[in-house]
């Protein structure tokens, strides 16, 4: 296998242009998902990442609305920001998508980046509650899950995946994993002598106990929280979280529920105390 | 652009993109840069990392401002006020770059006594005239001389067009003060004429706060001088308004004042529009212009020759001195043979000017039913003209209509679902338009050259063939041509004489006898008439009929028999001054990246400061060295003073930069070339809900050109019915009037509807929800919209007042898979004078919740 | 870094034409292989402040950390997962498959309590809900003429693909088991019963399992629960059917097995109910998917009707035997709409924003605890 490559996507320097996002449905040849304004949504129509689309810039507005005496926006404006994000698949060391995968259509590449085989989905759907980023869909006329491939095509040529190509900030900057974690930390570094206290690298960089779904192939630079980009804060394949548990509660239940039918059965053959005390109700009852 | 072409000599974006990451300090006012030209902006994304300081001024915060340091929103249309502001404080704060102004601008330079300042004549320059709305402009020039601009209105090109201009000679050398303390001399003038410009002014007149003002102008200051340049970037925020010129003027001032103009990021980019647009004024689409900014003959009695046509638009100092090479060779190219010196190469046979032919003017004769037909190739006025509803009921006015387009247009579909149509105001029966739509092919779909806006001509290969019927300009020019000319052919008639002797010889083939764009390109490089040889520059031009040339300004692209426009090589762009890539394409004049750059050594030749070096005279061998090709005569040594008596470009001193011009110095002070003011003035947009508050006795640009009729009413000045503001702006999702992105689904979904952006407390006022429908109106109609409530643009307090702004983009219109009001149905038909570009940028409105009534 | 450019058609510089006429070879060659373009980043170099200083490690971590602990922020942008795409079939299967595997474990019983009658009569009650169930599930994927592709591999860490080999297991046993009652050999049915019981184990409960599984919060944080409540759910279920198909085929009211199923029934959605009462409980504010909507209304719906069913069951002496049907009945149409409801609760859960970021900033803690 090949060395991991992967995406470091700089927040920082996005112009918000959805190039990205273009970029992406025209080399996958995507369909177009219409829409209309979304309400307090932006500059964001398409909503969420999608089967049919792969990559979604997200528009956050931070702004406090100015009180009616009109104070100037000089003022205001030191607290006003907008926030683009390019938002994309993360391509979990521990991928979610890919443990519920039951028909092996899920595989992580040479690349070591995590590709839907089109040829072999079957449109289960148990993918889709099982991405902790609600990345992967499943299109309605096609019928199967889909998502970012990272290119796995064009990176089989040794080109540099689509999105990644049209981004004209680098926001979007592709190349071996490592590479692109060393070029993460030092950027967070540098944004801090400038005074970006709050950057920090999103899925990346953690110390092993607290890596993001074992570490994000695709992972982001980030100055707020998560949530203010729609992203989890704590995030690992639900399966490896609860595979096993689930499972040991509910043999024992089985074993539990097998005992109890038993029981049932060996208990003496007489009508139930249940049916005995209605009896005696309804004698009650008659006098 | 004559802002530009009146201060430096050109009116071409004074350097490149790529040297804006080398500057210290940008100001990006009256363009959405980030928005509308992403790619380029990388590299002011690369000048903040180099710890630039970035400021956006704008009415809005648009994605540009939040990769801003500084956003400081202003009340549109209000732009001369502020740069005047920042030109005050530098001048009274004394922080202009004093051997800079002394040695390279005409701030010294004594003004004829007759002039008077609109601070003499309370908001009006010396020389107007109430009847033609126009000036006389001869009190404006120098003293004891009068000089022609390089570029602009050498000639009229509008309204005020019969009036006698200005432009002439030199007769003599600029009377100076060197200690620029004459009072009649340029610096003096413009201190007196920006004394009102205080920061408490900019607060009444744009809304700016006092502080963020102050912040500007430090920001600027700081990062000029000998150490630091900064750089400007600006588009049609600043272009579309009736003042628009001037406001790039004001830049330029300041720009000069700071010395900040021919030096590493520095500059003032203008940024154009479509692909090509740098390359269609060029090799001009403009009514009033020839290729390389000859201008258009008039019909007049001084230019019914040759000779008086280069007299009127030469000037035997500076570089227009060789004007009569580039008309002769012009002439050579079009006419071959039939070209000689006999006939004076044809010049009586070209098409005399008799007025104002731009966009406006034709299509309101259109209205008027005057106009017969109309070719419309990659143009959608029905959506993106000023007044489209008018622009569509001129259209219903012509007896055939051949729109040439990717895709059919609103321009091409009017006469079926326009919203006249739908309102039964017109009806579909009634419309007599011949109506020919001609699928075009794409720029992928044909080989050719772009002129980006930093006039760097790349050639683009063909990567497909256009599917079905689509062919490409060249095709349908050269095939139309060729049937034009096969109908008049031996004809006899002296008015045929031009149809049946243009040359017309260009290789042909394929499927579709396509023309082969590489002749076009050779023949636009120029030859020698005899050998056929190609030129190597437009040095190599003759004025004796032994040379041909499509365009002098682009001769050279085709040196060496190599299709220079086609190169791609970037060169060692880390290496020492490696981002001028000078072999990457080719850029005019003479592959120069960087114009007037002899400004970024100092009057010795010496760079101004290590930091800032460029180009320096290397004495040892007695030339120009640098990083880029030296736009200044290569081995002029910066010791040579011009004898008095001296003309061609022996009248340019070793340290006068600025070589266009007759005098060898930008002009801080433009005697000549502008028809509304040798400086820039802030006056009011023609609608606007305020008055002036520097001059109340002058509302609007004196000289504007206004088309005021029953189809093109006018919003009064303060008129409580329309209170608010309105403003276009474009979408990084869409293209101009969208026939590039609204028929295209990956685009349309990205921004798929038409909104307007309004801020919280006006929301509030008139009860609309985000999201929610409303209806803008103006005196000219109505359209609707979806909201979008947001913070982003907001409120400002002007002169006391409580002033909204609203934002409409204006891609939208009535056909394809999204269709949407035009913006453009509610603008004004009203224009700046010296190059008729429409007021789109600032007009009044009201705005109410709901949709519109039909 | 040099770049060569090759026109698609034609001789670069010249129009296509002129170069098909000269007969060349029209590659692209505008893209360099290794990644090269992907190597130069306009931003990222020496001349840059963009990241030339080497970071302190221990720092890039904590910024993390900070930013990713603590309360969840004010502002959440949605949507911050995807719920399940799954239609009616799925419940109608989860139901379908828990009738099965619990009239498994009846059979089984008889079987042991001697009533060899009973538990063929249970077997066939197994196989006839667990006929459908196939057909639900497949007609629920998106590419049903792909349904194969569910045993193109085989994946213990995957909920659905267990399940779909012990649907399958399942199935060929309990139609062998029922085939060899049909054919009266039944040493081998009963072989086959016992098998399947075990198998039934895990089809009672995979259910459970696989929707506990998922990033669902209202799922996940039941993950304990969930197993045991389809369990309970399954076998009160199984039990019901069973008991009336026993009643329908003439065993006699009074019959050992007759009573025994009421007792299993009986116990077995008492206990749902429990542990479902318990579970909403400790799931605190997450529970509200449960509570709201449509999953609500199909929770209390299902309770409503196991307590009627109870209530039936006490006052059976009173109405006689034809109550303790309907209580039956009852229990399966509640076992019925506590499927539907937790499917529905994952919709919900799912969208709520809120609630998935705290259940994911949750995470942190049971890990660190
Ligand atoms: N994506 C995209 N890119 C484009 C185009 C496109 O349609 N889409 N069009 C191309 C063309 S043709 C052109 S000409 C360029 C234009 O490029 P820009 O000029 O950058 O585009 P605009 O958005 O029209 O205007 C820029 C900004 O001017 C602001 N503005 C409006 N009035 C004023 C004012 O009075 N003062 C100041 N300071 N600012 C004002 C607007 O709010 C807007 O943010 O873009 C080119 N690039
Ligand atoms: N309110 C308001 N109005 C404005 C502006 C504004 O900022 N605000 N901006 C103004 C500016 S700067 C401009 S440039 C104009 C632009 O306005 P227009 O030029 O009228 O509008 P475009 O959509 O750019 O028209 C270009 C057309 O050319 C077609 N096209 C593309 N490629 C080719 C080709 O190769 N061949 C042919 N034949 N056609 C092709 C496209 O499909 C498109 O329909 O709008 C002006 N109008
Ligand atoms: S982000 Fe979701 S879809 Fe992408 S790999 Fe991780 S789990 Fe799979
Ligand atoms: S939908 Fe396709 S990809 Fe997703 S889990 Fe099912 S089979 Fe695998
Ligand atoms: S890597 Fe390829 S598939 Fe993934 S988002 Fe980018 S363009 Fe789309
Ligand atoms: S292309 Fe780059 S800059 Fe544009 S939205 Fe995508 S990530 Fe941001
Ligand atoms: S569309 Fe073309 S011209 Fe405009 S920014 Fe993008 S690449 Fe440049
Ligand atoms: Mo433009």
């Amino acid at each position: 296998m090949s060395e991991r490559m992967g995406f470091f996507t700089d927040t920082t320097v996005c112009i918000g242009c959805k190039a990205c996002e273009v970029a992406c449905k025209q080399w996958n040849d995507l369909p177009s998902d219409g829409g209309e304004i979304r309400v307090g949504a932006s500059y964001d129509a398409t909503g969420e990442l999608s089967a049919s689309t792969w990559r979604h810039v997200r528009f956050v507005e931070q702004f406090e609305t100015p009180d009616l005496d009109l104070v100037h926006w000089a003022q205001a404006n030191g607290s006003g920001r907008w926030l683009f994000m390019s938002d994309v698949c993360k391509h979990c060391t521990h991928a979610g998508c890919l443990d519920a995968c039951p028909t092996g259509a899920i595989i992580r590449t040479e690349f070591d980046t995590v590709v839907v085989q089109p040829d072999v989905c079957n449109g289960c759907g148990y993918c889709i509650p099982s991405c902790p980023f609600g990345v992967v869909g499943r299109d309605q006329e096609d019928g199967r899950a889909a998502k970012c491939t990272l290119c796995y095509d064009r990176m089989q040529d040794g080109l540099e995946p689509a999105c990644a190509k049209s981004c004209p900030t680098d926001s979007i900057q592709f190349g071996p994993h490592d590479e692109m974690v060393e070029r993460g930390k030092k950027r967070v570094r540098a944004l801090e002598e400038r005074g970006v206290d709050r950057a920090y690298l999103y899925g990346a960089a953690d110390e092993p106990g607290e890596a993001l779904a074992g570490g994000l192939g695709a992972f982001f630079l980030l100055t707020e929280p998560p949530e203010t980009y729609g992203l989890p804060a704590q995030a690992d394949s639900p399966l490896r979280q609860n595979v096993l548990p689930a499972t040991l509660s509910a043999m024992a239940a089985g074993l539990i529920a097998a005992a109890g039918v038993a029981a049932a059965f060996a208990l003496p053959k007489k009508p139930s105390r249940g049916a005995q005390l209605g009896a005696r109700l309804s004698a009650g009852l008659r006098r | 652009m004559p802002g530009l072409g009146t201060s430096f000599g050109r009116g071409g974006a004074t350097g490149f993109q790529q040297d804006l990451q080398f500057a210290d300090c940008v100001l990006i006012e009256g363009s959405s840069m980030a928005e509308a030209h992403p790619v380029g902006f990388r590299w002011v994304m690369k000048a903040k990392e180099r710890g630039a300081t970035i400021i956006h001024v704008d009415p809005r915060y648009s994605r540009t401002s939040a990769m801003a340091d500084m956003f400081v929103p202003i009340r549109a249309g209000s732009d001369i006020a502020f740069l005047g502001g920042l030109i005050r404080h530098v001048i009274e704060t004394g922080s202009y770059f004093e051997e800079y102004v002394k040695a390279y601008t005409n701030a010294s330079t004594i003004i004829d006594r007759r002039f008077r300042d609109t601070e003499d004549l309370a908001g009006l320059f010396s020389g107007f005239d109430p009847e033609t709305n126009s000036y006389d402009r001869t009190s404006w020039m120098y003293e004891g001389g009068e000089v022609a601009a390089a570029a602009g209105v050498r000639e009229h090109a509008t309204q005020a067009f019969e009036e006698q201009t200005g432009a002439g000679m030199l007769t003599g050398p600029a009377q100076r003060d060197e200690t620029l303390q004459h009072e009649r001399c340029v610096f003096q003038i413009v201190r007196r004429h920006f004394s009102r410009y205080t920061p408490e002014m900019v607060e009444r007149i744009c809304g700016v706060s006092r502080e963020d003002f102050l912040r500007v102008a430090q920001a600027l200051v700081a990062n000029s001088g000998r150490e630091r340049t900064t750089a400007m970037c600006y588009a049609v925020g600043w272009t579309q308004h009736t003042v628009g010129v001037q406001m790039i003027r004001a830049a330029a001032i300041l720009q000069l004042l700071l010395g900040n103009i021919g030096r590493p990021g520095g500059g003032i980019m203008a940024l154009r529009g479509h692909a090509s647009i740098q390359g269609s004024t060029d090799v001009p689409t403009l009514y009033d212009l020839l290729p390389g900014y000859l201008h258009m003959p008039r019909a007049r009695e001084e230019e019914q020759t040759l000779t008086d046509y280069v007299e009127s638009g030469g000037s035997d100092r500076g570089w227009w001195c060789y004007f009569d090479k580039y008309i002769v060779s012009l002439l050579k190219a079009w006419f071959g043979d039939a070209a000689t010196a006999e006939n004076d190469f044809g010049f009586g046979h070209l098409p005399k000017l008799t007025g104002n032919h731009s966009h406006f003017p034709t299509m309101l004769r259109a209205l008027d039913g005057q106009l017969k037909g109309l070719f419309v190739m990659g143009q959608n006025p029905a959506v993106g003209s000023q007044g489209s509803s008018l622009q569509r009921r001129a259209l219903a006015g012509l007896e055939w209509l051949v729109a040439r387009d990717l895709a059919e247009i609103e321009t091409a579909s009017f006469w079926r679902d326009s919203p006249e149509v739908k309102s039964g105001e017109l009806r579909t029966e009634d419309i007599q338009t011949e109506v020919f739509l001609m699928p075009a092919a794409s720029h992928v779909e044909k080989a050719g050259t772009f002129t980006n806006t930093q006039r760097l001509l790349q050639w683009r290969d063909q990567a497909l063939e256009p599917p079905g019927d689509s062919r490409s300009e060249l095709w349908f020019m050269h095939h139309l041509a060729k049937r034009v000319k096969a109908h008049y052919a031996g004809s006899e008639r002296r008015r045929d004489w031009p149809i049946v002797n243009l040359s017309w010889d260009y290789a042909e083939g394929g499927e579709h006898e396509e023309p082969s764009p590489d002749d076009v390109l050779r023949e636009i490089n120029g030859r020698n008439c005899e050998t056929g040889e190609l030129l190597s520059l437009f040095t190599d031009l003759e004025a004796d009929g032994s040379t041909e040339c499509g365009c002098w300004i682009y001769s050279g692209v085709y040196a060496d028999g190599i299709n220079q426009a086609r190169r791609r090589d970037p060169g060692d762009i880390d290496s020492e001054g490696g981002w001028v890539s000078p072999e990457w394409g080719w850029a005019w004049p003479a592959n120069r990246r960087l114009l007037y750059n002899r400004a970024s050594a100092d009057p010795d030749g010496r760079p101004w400061s290590d930091r800032k070096r460029y180009i320096w005279w290397n004495a040892s061998e007695g030339k120009w060295d640098g990083y880029d090709i030296p736009d200044f005569p290569a081995d002029k040594d910066p010791g040579y003073r011009a004898p008095d008596d001296a003309d061609g470009m022996d009248a340019i001193s070793g340290d006068d930069p600025f070589m266009m011009m007759a005098d060898g110095r930008a002009w801080l002070y433009s005697p000549s070339g502008l028809l509304d003011g040798p400086l820039p003035t802030h006056y009011e947009p023609l609608e606007s809900p305020l008055p002036n508050a520097l001059y109340p006795e002058v509302h609007g640009n004196p000289a504007r050109l206004e088309w005021e009729r029953a189809e093109n009413p006018y919003n009064p000045v303060g008129d409580p019915r329309f209170p608010l503001i309105a403003t276009t702006f474009r979408l990084t999702e869409h293209h101009t009037a969208g026939g590039m992105s609204r028929m295209l689904p990956w685009l349309e979904e990205l921004q798929p509807e038409m909104f307007c952006e309004i801020d919280p407390l006006l929301a509030k006022e008139r009860g609309v929800e985000d999201g929610g429908w409303v209806t803008i109106s103006t005196e000219r109609g109505e359209i609707e919209a979806r909201a979008r409530v947001t913070d982003r643009i907001r409120p400002l307090k002007v002169d006391g007042r409580t002033v909204h702004q609203v934002g409409l983009p204006w891609h939208w219109g009535f056909a394809g898979p999204s269709p949407g009001d035009a913006a453009n149905d509610l603008g004004a038909i009203a224009a700046d004078p010296n190059v008729s570009i429409q007021e789109s940028k600032a007009f009044t409105c009201d705005l109410r919740a709901g949709r519109r009534a039909t | 870094m040099k770049r060569r450019l090759r026109a698609a058609v034609g001789k670069g510089g010249g129009p296509a034409w002129q170069r098909r006429e000269q007969g060349q070879a029209a590659e692209v060659e505008a893209h360099r292989r290794g990644f090269e373009d992907a190597g130069w980043s306009f931003l990222y170099g020496e001349d840059t402040v963009y990241g030339a200083e080497r970071p302190d490690e221990e720092k890039v971590a904590r910024a993390s950390r900070q930013a990713r602990s603590g309360p969840v922020p004010e502002q959440v942008l949605g949507p911050m997962m995807k719920p399940a795409v799954w239609t009616w079939e799925v419940p109608l299967y989860f139901w379908t498959g828990g009738i099965a595997a619990g009239s498994g474990f009846v059979a089984l019983a008889c079987d042991l309590a001697g009533d060899h009658r009973s538990a063929a009569t249970a077997r066939k009650v197994s196989l006839a809900a667990l006929a459908p169930s196939p057909l639900l599930l497949i007609s629920d994927l998106g590419r049903p003429e792909r349904f194969l592709n569910m045993l193109r591999v085989f994946k213990p860490r995957s909920p659905m693909s267990m399940g779909a080999w012990c649907l399958t297991l399942y199935g060929n046993l309990i139609a062998g088991a029922v085939g060899a009652d049909l054919l009266d050999r039944g040493r081998e049915a009963r072989a086959l019963g016992f098998a399947a019981a075990l198998a039934g184990g895990y089809l009672g409960s995979y259910t459970g399992v696989l929707l506990a599984s998922t990033a669902v919060p209202v799922w996940a944080r039941s993950r304990l629960f969930l197993g045991p409540i389809f369990v309970a759910t399954g076998t009160a279920t199984g039990a019901a059917a069973s008991r009336l198909a026993l009643v329908a085929t003439g065993v006699p009211e009074g019959h050992p097995t007759r009573i025994a199923l009421g007792r299993v029934e009986t116990g077995a959605i008492a206990t749902e109910l429990v542990l479902s009462e318990v579970n909403e409980r400790r799931l605190g504010p997450l529970a509200q998917a449960l509570e709201q909507g449509t999953a609500g209304r199909l929770f209390k719906g299902a309770k409503w009707a196991v307590r009627a069913g109870l209530a039936l069951r006490l006052l059976r002496g009173r109405l006689g035997p034809r109550s303790h049907h309907v209580a039956s009945a009852l229990y399966l149409g509640a076992g019925l709409a506590f499927r539907y409801a937790w499917v529905a609760a994952g919709r919900t859960s799912a969208r709520d924003d809120r609630a998935v970021a705290e259940t994911a900033r949750g995470v942190e803690r049971s890990a660190a605890g």
